[in-house]
């Protein structure tokens, strides 16, 4: 699969309204989940703009959206193997959420420091097929242990701290908190 | 709502589709969209007419298992020149989430009418993603009915959920009345219940009334605090008054806090006294509080 289709298939799998599209950061970790890192992304998103299978939208963050042509496309040639949420199974017991939330957060944060919003956290723990009461544990608690913060930009988000890099494993960079 | 279409219903429609969280290959089922309807407070009978206009109109393609989008539909809904209108569709309030015996319900009612009374993980999300509730209460709905036996997932070929026997009773069964909805926002909890029967929860909240006769009162407090003795976790609580509803064996009165025995009820309060019967009731007693115990209850 190219990757501008598999840029398609992961806009299309990540929760949205139709008008709204995806949040970039929600697309990038299923593209990070797939391909194993996040090279060839931009590219990716690129080839499918230029094929005018897929928009850039700025609102509060950036948004992929697919063009009216790109959700033809989808619905001539369906995938066979899209991954959904349902698959987790509940035999699989209670999860170690805050463990779960720091895995997240160093797949995003592995080659940045950008902080994610609350609501594409909220959307890849979806994805992820975890309780939403057991997000709020996991930020509480990492928020508890230092190794999270609420950046005070203009546009909230979450972000590791130095603490919390070294707790998931990441390198300390000057930038980080 | 915004401007799609010069046709009010088939307007209301579009933007309520507009709401809903869609994938390019997903096919909204006539019921599920029947249901977001009227969970918008819509008149129900221009549905039908709503979504002849937009079939017609080359919006909406019909396919053997309901309605998909056409691109164009989608490139009207994504339009960033749609004009914005006065008035809402009334949006997500949690405080007007639906309760558990609603979400339930809805699950079963899916299941049920699905082709050959069957659905895969897709089929099933995408069909309740068209009812415009969230995924979430999907979750909720899926885990309560596995723990009550009500739904069940073939481990076989396609892992597919299905209403078992139970389900297909419970559905089958008497309504929630609006006395009973009311109670059901009381009782429920966030925590999901442990597995149990139906059948040992009835006959075991049957033993709630004491002195059972043909219109024998029972406050639900009196119900509840029963249930806690023995054993019965607060999850299980209203799903354990509703069963007994369900059935038949108990009526609601207008007061939410009054529980009336039937004659059905009355009929198997007296079978309740059976050796079989009392067997089952102790296992399921004991069941309750050595889950509590390991639970440190």
């Amino acid at each position: 699969m190219s990757g501008a289709e598999l840029i398609l298939r992961l806009v299309d799998l990540a929760p949205r309204s139709l008008r709204s599209g995806a949040e970039s950061v929600v697309v990038l970790y299923l593209w990070i989940r797939k391909r194993g890192s996040q090279a060839g992304f931009a590219a990716a998103v690129s080839e499918a703009v230029n094929l005018e299978r897929l928009e850039v939208r700025r609102d509060s963050g950036f948004y992929l959206r697919l063009t009216p042509a790109g959700y033809g496309y989808l619905q001539q040639s369906p995938a066979s193997d899209t991954p959904v949420w349902l698959e987790r199974d509940p035999a699989e017991g209670p999860v170690d959420a805050p463990a779960q939330l720091l895995d997240i957060l160093k797949t995003l944060n592995a080659e940045s420091t950008r902080a994610v919003s609350p609501a594409a956290l909220k959307q890849v723990w979806a994805l992820c097929s975890f309780r939403s009461g057991d997000l709020r544990h996991a930020i509480d608690e990492l928020m508890n242990r230092g190794e999270l913060m609420m950046t005070a930009a203009e546009l909230p988000g979450l972000v590791l701290t130095k603490r919390g890099r070294v707790a998931a494993g990441l390198p300390v960079t000057e930038s980080s908190g | 709502m915004h401007f799609f279409h010069s046709d009010p219903a088939a307007n209301r429609l579009l933007n309520l589709i507009a709401q809903l969280q869609l994938r390019a290959a997903d096919v909204m089922r006539a019921d599920a969209l029947m249901m977001a309807w009227d969970r918008y407070g819509q008149a129900t009978q221009e549905f039908s007419t709503a979504l002849q206009r937009l079939l017609d109109d080359q919006l909406l393609r019909s396919s053997p298992s309901g309605f998909q989008l056409r691109p164009a539909c989608y490139a009207l809904l994504t339009d960033e020149l749609a004009l914005p209108m006065k008035g809402e569709l009334a949006p997500y309030d949690d405080a007007l989430r639906p309760p558990d015996p609603v979400i339930r319900e809805r699950l079963l009612t899916l299941l049920i009418t699905a082709h050959e009374g069957r659905c895969s993980d897709q089929e099933l999300a995408s069909a309740w993603r068209a009812t415009g509730e969230r995924d979430a209460l999907l979750r909720r709905a899926v885990s309560l009915c596995q723990a009550s036996g009500h739904v069940s997932r073939a481990r076989w070929g396609r892992r597919e959920f299905f209403a078992t026997l139970a389900g297909q009773r419970w559905i089958a069964g008497r309504p929630c009345p609006q006395p009973l909805l009311t109670l059901a926002r009381q009782l429920q909890r966030d925590a999901l219940p442990p597995k149990v029967h139906d059948e040992e929860l009835t006959v075991l909240a049957l033993g709630a009334f004491n002195r059972p006769a043909v219109g024998a009162k029972l406050s639900t407090a009196h119900m509840t605090n029963f249930l806690r003795r023995c054993g019965v976790p607060e999850s299980l609580w209203f799903h354990a008054i509703e069963l007994l509803h369900r059935a038949g064996l108990i009526d609601a009165t207008d007061k939410t806090t009054v529980l009336r025995l039937t004659e059905d009820g009355f009929e198997a309060c007296k079978r309740r006294r059976s050796i079989r019967a009392r067997l089952r009731l102790t296992r399921a007693v004991q069941d309750f509080r050595s889950a509590a115990s390991e639970s440190g209850g």
